[in-house]
């Protein structure tokens, strides 16, 4: 059985997962996602204080206690693509070997070019004109066009450089008067390629390029924020983590632009007194709602009594982190990674747990998440925060149950396995 | 000794940082440790002797690597799992020598 990792199909899919992730393009976005991981769960914080009231209707959405709490979540979640641009761009051209600073700021001085140029109106009362920056693609709906410029851009000054399109001073020139002499060229054809896709789009169709570039994607994407397409993203992350790769952060930094905006969507709508919608999406951390990826607290819970030593060892060790949704005990310790048996249900926990929640949400029984919540926290308090809603607290004790389910059979096997090797060590 | 250890969220790694601490506590070792993710560890890599990986995010070791310049080890998955702090000084120790 220990033969299907050798097979070429898992050394393919081991390969893909090691150079997907080690990609400089890919590392870039997921750098940029982690190094925003505390401001968004500010903003998230922020939204929670807002909304808890108006739960219980003793405010609206549009009372001062309300607004008072959201502004920091709009400066925060609602300027993400602002952040996220500047850092993928920042993050890229340092692995590139390019000056980061300059890379980040010409690569957020173009996002703002076309997701929210500088724009003057005539205030109604017909004397006053101001200057705005319209901030409704800042966010969410903007996240594509961020993650395609900040890589882009830099791949332009990587290609000039490269190939020696730049303006050269003699030797003397001090060194930061030649940077931005070199800086030049490519950030031209960077302004002119980016501005110039913008102003056709707006005069041909009326679009600008985050919308244009959403409704391009939206066909795949379509494809990948559908309940099997999520199956997919899952099997992958748990296969990958079957290596000892996490997969799971390499599956989630694909689908993490369509989760944020349609949790933001959603955030809007409860903002606007909507229900919140339900989207395929935010089934993905089914995988990890009952003890990290895998779902495994079951079968550490089985385990600590178990008649194997190792079983048993690595049971305890496992436990707490568990409880706070870390896997890497588990996974490296019985060990799950490279071990058919545990494979199994470590693959197949994840998958039903997701099925039986999406049945879930068709019921009306779920509530759709409108808060961002992505960093580690104890079992169910991400579900419940997400949606404020108690009846999300049973996703975990589901995937808890259907844990406890399909781990035991591979458990016993895994068990016996154990034993008898433990009984022949000792004995020898 | 100063180690700084990455993983995909520093959260794993911050229960071993603890465990090593501990263990270099009660062993009188002189242990400057950090828990880091892929995400963050550039800011401050350059004040530490060495990196160790944990297994899940191992296929990062050559990009921290040419990032840091620094030695850059994958921690045993065994070891890592259940905190084998014993083996793990044991790993760094040949890796400084």
């Amino acid at each position: 059985m220990d033969k299907i990792y050798d097979s070429n199909f898992m050394k393919g899919l081991r390969n893909f997962g090691e150079k997907f992730g080690s990609n400089k393009a890919f590392s870039a976005i997921s750098q940029s996602m982690m190094g925003l991981m505390a401001i968004i769960l500010v903003g998230a914080l922020f939204q929670i204080i807002a909304t808890l009231p108006t739960l219980f209707n003793w405010t609206t959405t549009n009372s001062g206690f309300y607004n008072f709490f959201m502004a920091p979540y709009h400066s925060t979640f609602g300027l993400l693509s602002v952040f996220v641009v500047f850092l993928i761009a920042y993050i890229y051209s340092k692995s590139l070997g390019l000056k980061p600073i300059q890379n980040g700021v010409t690569a957020l001085a173009l996002f703002l070019l076309v997701a929210a140029p500088v724009q003057t109106a005539l205030l109604a009362d017909g004397t006053t004109t101001i200057s705005y920056l319209d901030t409704s693609a800042l966010g969410g709906i903007g996240l594509f066009v961020a993650i395609l410029i900040g890589l882009i851009s830099v791949r332009i000054k990587y290609f000039c450089v490269n190939k020696n399109i730049v303006i050269k001073m003699p030797e003397v020139v001090p060194q930061f008067l030649q940077d931005s002499f070199t800086a030049m060229i490519p950030l031209a054809i960077n302004i002119l390629l980016w501005h110039g896709i913008n102003t056709i789009l707006n005069h041909l169709w009326s679009m600008t390029l985050p919308m244009a570039i959403n409704k391009v994607l939206s066909y795949p994407l379509m494809a990948l924020n559908s309940v099997p397409g999520i199956i997919l993203m899952i099997l992958i992350a748990t296969l990958l983590w079957t290596f000892g790769i996490h997969g799971t952060l390499i599956a989630f930094v694909t689908l993490m632009p369509v989760f944020m905006q349609d949790v933001s969507a959603n955030a809007a709508a409860v903002s606007a007194g909507l229900e919140p919608q339900f989207y395929p999406s935010l089934l993905f951390l089914t995988l990890q709602c009952a003890g990290g990826t895998g779902n495994s607290i079951g079968f550490i819970l089985m385990g600590l009594r178990s008649k194997s030593e190792q079983i048993k060892s690595v049971s305890k060790v496992a436990l707490i982190p568990a409880v706070f949704n870390i896997n890497e005990p588990a996974t490296f310790g019985y060990p799950i990674m490279y071990n058919p048996i545990l494979a199994i249900p470590f693959i197949l926990t994840p998958i039903i747990t997701c099925i039986l929640i999406w049945i879930g949400y068709l019921i009306g029984f779920f509530k759709p998440a409108y808060i961002i919540m992505m960093s580690l926290m104890p079992i169910g308090v991400n579900e419940f925060l997400g949606s404020m809603a108690w009846q999300n607290l049973f996703i975990p004790v589901i995937g808890f149950l259907v844990g406890l389910v399909v781990y035991f059979p591979f458990f016993k096997l895994y068990e016996k396995q154990l034993v008898e090797k433990e009984t022949a060590k000792a004995t020898q | 000794m100063k180690i700084m250890l990455i993983c995909a969220g520093g959260a794993s790694t911050s229960i071993l940082m603890k465990k090593m601490r501990k263990y270099a506590d009660e062993k009188g070792i002189n242990l400057d440790i950090i828990a880091r993710s892929i995400g963050n560890y550039d800011e401050c890599s350059s004040e530490y002797d060495i990196m160790l990986l944990g297994p899940q995010v191992a296929y990062q070791k050559e990009r921290i690597e040419t990032a840091t310049q620094k030695p850059v080890t994958v921690i045993a998955p065994y070891d890592y799992a259940i905190g084998n702090v014993e083996n793990i000084f044991h790993q760094v120790n040949e890796m400084l020598l």
